[in-house]
């Protein structure tokens, strides 16, 4: 039995697909991990939604408009709408979540009914459902997908490295951050630009409606049993990452869709984390 | 908790472990594309047929037809077997497509592949299965390009009994 499966697996990654696959996923899964603790911390965990739903927007807009590389679109809208939401959200007057949520379904409904008044396809639904869920995205990744992918990790690994105190500062007690000279302003605009990017990349990977799993999980799971910022970053980095390739692995496998297994493989890590969480007495009331 | 700490450095070694390999095959399938390619079509390849499809479960099926209709000049002229859905299509000027869709795990895309039965005196509907369908079938790979896009077809094709997909198989069992 097991011989067959990792014959199976051994096969399977003879495929170029398969391999680009694991590799964009585990990259996506890393950088959205490092990123969750800071946006869980901030209460911002839903931004990845409100976000998605602005690049399926974004995504519709270049559909209509028949622009190939519809990264063009894609990205500097969704980085905008990032600045708005992280960047002024404290300063408004339609405040944090009130403002995510009426941007997230407001592009939704906007890139739906273009998509529907305006189809670039004959299969609308299929269009849709494969923006959405992600569906099987993932497998027909190029390899300048790959590359790009790797380039943009690359970006929010290096940037997250180097600015580690300032966001850790930012992150905990921004009003304390600023008087100490801090440019809180600036981090913010960092952190938003670098969640924007993981969204547009994690779109194809697990979709649209998928993205704040692979937010939220992996911090919420490590934040079970850990308290100091770099250990939650560590662990919620090796649970994102370790979900991520299972998820992959058992889709291809037994032929499920790719970003809901990568999502319960998240939830079943939590699950195990709150119980383990309950016996080491470090749950929360 | 230290030894949890452990489990998860073990777990973290363990995905390294995968993670230095794949970027190493991958290096080796861009280097040197001819040391990938003929394990990859090899692996393809069964009973008789250069790339069989009825071998593969639906998201790597999937996955597969897309990169034949990505990258269809790799794959000009070999016989391919596959088992999906029939489907019929009639454009505006009369002229008739028959098709095999493959849907994804989700069940909301699906590739279509075109096919050209070598029995030309075929007449639909009479020759043809129900529009749904599961059927098999058989021919040699090819493509050709309307307003700039790649379709592929299937020539000389033949519908043969239908050769369960691997998930029906692995369902049954």
């Amino acid at each position: 039995m097991n011989n067959d499966i990792l014959s199976t697996l051994q096969y399977y990654f003879t495929y170029p697909f398969v391999r680009y696959a694991l590799i964009v996923g585990l990259l996506i899964a890393l950088c959205s991990s490092l990123l969750g603790v800071t946006l869980v911390l901030k209460r911002f965990s839903f931004i990845g939604d409100g976000l998605s739903h602005v690049a399926f927007g974004a995504m519709a807009v270049a559909a209509v408009a028949g622009i190939t590389e519809k990264m063009y679109i894609i990205m500097p809208v969704t980085v905008g709408s990032a600045i708005l939401l992280l960047r002024t959200g404290q300063n408004t007057k339609i405040k944090g979540d009130a403002a995510v949520a009426m941007i997230s379904v407001g592009a939704l409904a906007i890139g739906y009914m273009l998509m529907n008044l305006f189809p670039s396809s004959s299969n609308i639904s299929a269009d849709v459902c494969s923006t959405l869920f992600g569906s099987t995205s993932i497998l027909t990744l190029k390899k300048s997908d790959v590359i790009v992918c790797i380039i943009f990790s690359i970006i929010v690994i290096l940037a997250f490295l180097l600015f580690y105190n300032k966001i850790f500062a930012v992150t905990f007690d921004e009003t304390f951050s600023k008087a100490t000279g801090i440019k809180t302003d600036g981090y913010n605009l960092l952190i938003a630009i670098i969640t924007a990017l993981i969204i547009v990349l994690a779109m194809n990977l697990v979709g649209s409606l998928l993205i704040s799993a692979l937010i939220i999980f992996p911090a919420l799971s490590a934040m079970r049993l850990f308290k100091s910022f770099r250990s939650v970053i560590i662990c919620s980095a090796i649970i994102s990452v370790w979900c991520a390739g299972v998820g992959i692995i058992v889709s291809i496998l037994a032929s499920t869709p790719v970003g809901s297994t990568i999502v319960l493989a998240d939830i079943i890590m939590f699950l195990i984390f709150w119980v383990i969480s309950l016996f080491t007495g470090r749950a929360k009331a | 908790m230290k030894r949890f700490g452990t489990l998860l450095l073990a777990s973290a070694l363990l995905l390294t472990g995968c993670g230095t390999d794949i970027p190493v095959t991958q290096q080796e399938s861009s280097s040197a594309e001819t040391t990938t390619e003929p394990d990859f079509m090899a692996a393809l390849a069964n009973d008789g047929y250069d790339i069989d499809l009825t071998t593969l479960g639906s998201n790597m099926m999937y996955g597969q037809v897309f990169d034949m209709m990505n990258d269809p000049d790799k794959y000009m002229d070999k016989t391919v077997r596959v088992t999906g859905n029939f489907n019929y299509y009639q454009d505006p000027a009369g002229k008739q497509y028959f098709a095999v869709f493959i849907p994804d795990a989700a069940a909301c895309c699906a590739q279509g592949m075109e096919f050209v039965l070598a029995d030309t005196s075929a007449v639909y509907p009479d020759d043809y299965p129900e529009d749904g369908e599961l059927i098999t079938v058989t021919g040699n790979f090819s493509y050709y390009t309307e307003y700039t896009l790649n379709y592929c077809q299937l020539l000389d094709a033949q519908i043969i009994p239908t050769v369960p997909r691997k998930e029906d198989t692995t369902n049954e069992n």
